[in-house]
């Protein structure tokens, strides 16, 4: 059994929603938002600055509550599940999660395990406190397990979260900007890991790029719309683009590889 | 190391019970106590039974109460707020003590039958929730929860509102020594403590360690902020109310019998997560450990350094205190 089989089981549902609306204050953030991200895919989440990427990826996974509309994992309304359930079944990698507790490495990982206890029951409630150790080691971090965490590198922390999310043993598992501030290398590193599990995947993606190389679907966000959805190679078009980023740009065959890749020419003038 | 602490804080109670103003040999107090408990004390003296079971025992396990109160509600906003400068006072319980303390001891309002020193106690309880009150109904005015960041603010407002009142009434109304008393009782004191305050402060105590402990693993949640802990599974907001509500009771508890202790709450959590560890499994007990440590030295010492004077305890602490925390900033990684 390989450290993938014993960390990820279970279903992969999908994962849906309809119909979100979110307002801050007169501001609305995602405006009648239809995603459909589908089990064990990995769908990326894209869009420029601002366009709701985190506020939609925070109602996903049942951290807000949406002024209108529903989550579902399979069938199941997101909005009716226990904080704990919850949590058990979608887990969130955030875009700027940092600390200056210097908890070690397994400490942090560890703290997925909360919701697989008894609230008062401490560790001792949790039969799957091995887990922690599996995850660890699909990360590649056993030898850093008791490492502090200010001692750690951008890259190792990001997996160290990815970890942490891990052992909360999810069906749904959501990406805020994961390779931000991380070296080439870490974010191909990173991503592939992620794709490797097989679980049913939201990642928010800055890079169109990164986004073709390891998604399989698509959502664009702008200006709190959907603006595309679909298999990313049909969806990113040259107009799609123009558009949402305001780029001349395409999605071409690579030279080498049995994938698309971007090719961009530059932005496009704005007309006063 | 559950027994070195629990050693070394038997052994210092002991000590501080030997030392102060007349010193009594160990073997008197080992003897009154035996006396006290059931055994055979042989040849106590009255003087030695009044001086070491009525005057220094109360004194010394309220230290041990308050020290381990305010330590403990340290690391506990220190976390929920995720600010090391977070201390017990933070929710305004401190200014709106003083309030009611100077209303009572300046303008003698509210005396009403009551012995001075009891409706000083009441008022000061009485402030510290009024305030506490009104720093919440800031801090949840946006809707959004507790945000650490708004409930800080809060505090800060209605402290320099407190202090102001305070200024105003010692300067406007004050008489003979009253700018004194106001002072030194807002550099707090434990000189007034007898059984029935040190019993109470010892249930606050016991209470906060329990409960406070219950949340370890939620608190540990909080190591990378609020989206995150909700992410754990853990109800955040209903999670902060209960425990800043919780912090602000049993801080202004220890407030009414023995003013304003300050840096405790702030530097001892800071101290011990060094020799422990950052999961507040081990915090919490430790901060209580050092907390009650750490007021049981400075307590022997204001009653012990100066002959026939009393040294203002929160003054022990912070001159304690500040050293303390300019060596925890300068060796601290930048992150």
């Amino acid at each position: 059994m390989t450290h993938r089989d014993r960390c990820v089981h279970g279903a992969t549902p999908d994962l849906s929603a309809e119909g979100l609306s979110v307002r801050l204050g007169d501001r609305t953030v995602l405006d009648d938002v239809q995603v459909l991200a589908k089990g064990g895919r990995v769908t990326g989440l894209l869009g420029p600055n601002g366009s709701g990427k985190t506020t939609l990826l925070h109602v996903l996974a049942g951290l807000r509550r949406p002024d209108r509309g529903t989550v579902l994992v399979g069938d199941v309304a997101v909005r009716t599940l226990s904080h704990r359930r919850r949590a058990r079944t979608i887990a969130l990698v955030e875009q700027h999660a940092a600390t200056t507790t210097d908890l070690t490495v397994r400490q942090v990982v560890a703290l997925g395990r909360l919701p697989h206890r008894r609230m008062l029951g401490g560790p001792g409630s949790d039969p799957g406190a091995g887990v922690v150790d599996d995850v660890l080691g699909l990360v590649g971090l056993t030898h850093l397990a008791d490492r502090g965490w200010t001692t750690l590198s951008g890259g190792e922390r990001q997996r160290a979260h990815l970890a942490r999310t891990l052992a909360q043993q999810p069906e749904v598992l959501l990406l805020d900007e994961p390779t931000n501030h991380l070296d080439l290398g870490q974010q191909l590193r990173f991503l592939s890991l992620a794709r490797e599990l097989g679980l049913t995947t939201v990642a928010a993606l800055h890079d169109l790029e990164l986004a073709t190389a390891f998604c399989d679907d698509v959502v664009v966000l702008d200006g709190g719309r959907v603006r595309g959805q679909g298999p990313v190679d049909t969806t990113l078009t040259a107009p799609l683009l123009r558009e949402v980023y305001r780029v001349e740009a395409s999605l071409d065959p690579h030279p080498r590889l049995d994938r698309h890749h971007l090719v961009w020419d530059g932005h496009v003038e704005e007309t006063a | 190391m559950a027994t070195l602490a629990v050693l070394s804080l038997v052994a210092s109670a002991a000590v501080a019970l030997a030392l102060g103003s007349v010193d009594v040999p160990l073997s008197r107090v080992l003897a009154v106590l035996v006396r006290r408990l059931g055994g055979d004390g042989g040849g106590v003296t009255v003087l030695e039974d009044q001086l070491v079971w009525q005057l220094r025992l109360p004194r010394v396990l309220g230290a041990v109460a308050v020290g381990a109160v305010l330590a403990l509600c340290g690391a506990v906003l220190q976390s929920l707020t995720r600010n090391d400068l977070a201390d017990p006072f933070l929710l305004g319980v401190s200014s709106g003590a003083t309030v009611g303390a100077v209303t009572v001891m300046v303008l003698g309002i509210g005396v009403g039958g009551l012995v001075a020193s009891t409706a000083v106690s009441t008022a000061a309880f009485a402030g510290a929730l009024a305030a506490l009150a009104v720093v919440l109904l800031i801090a949840a005015a946006g809707g959004r929860g507790l945000s650490p960041h708004r409930t800080v603010l809060a505090g800060v407002a209605v402290a320099y509102l407190c202090s102001a009142y305070t200024s105003v009434v010692v300067i406007m109304h004050g008489e003979g020594d009253a700018a004194r008393r106001v002072l030194s009782w807002t550099l707090g004191s434990l000189a007034g403590l007898r059984w029935e305050s040190t019993l109470v402060l010892l249930a606050a105590a016991a209470v906060a360690l329990v409960w406070f402990s219950a949340y370890a693993e939620r608190l540990d949640a909080f190591t990378f902020g609020e989206v995150s802990a909700l992410s754990l599974g853990v109800p955040v907001t209903a999670t902060r109310w209960v425990l800043m509500v919780a912090t602000a009771l049993v801080t202004a508890t220890t407030v009414a019998y023995a003013g304003v202790i300050g840096f405790v709450g702030l530097v001892v959590p800071h101290l011990v997560r060094p020799l422990v560890g950052h999961r507040h499994v081990a915090v919490l007990p430790a901060s209580a450990w050092g907390g009650a440590v750490l007021l049981v030295w400075a307590d022997t010492a204001a009653r012990s350094l100066v002959d026939r004077q009393e040294v203002p305890i929160g003054a022990l602490t912070a001159l304690l205190g500040v050293p303390v925390l300019i060596w925890l900033m300068a060796r601290r990684p930048r992150t």
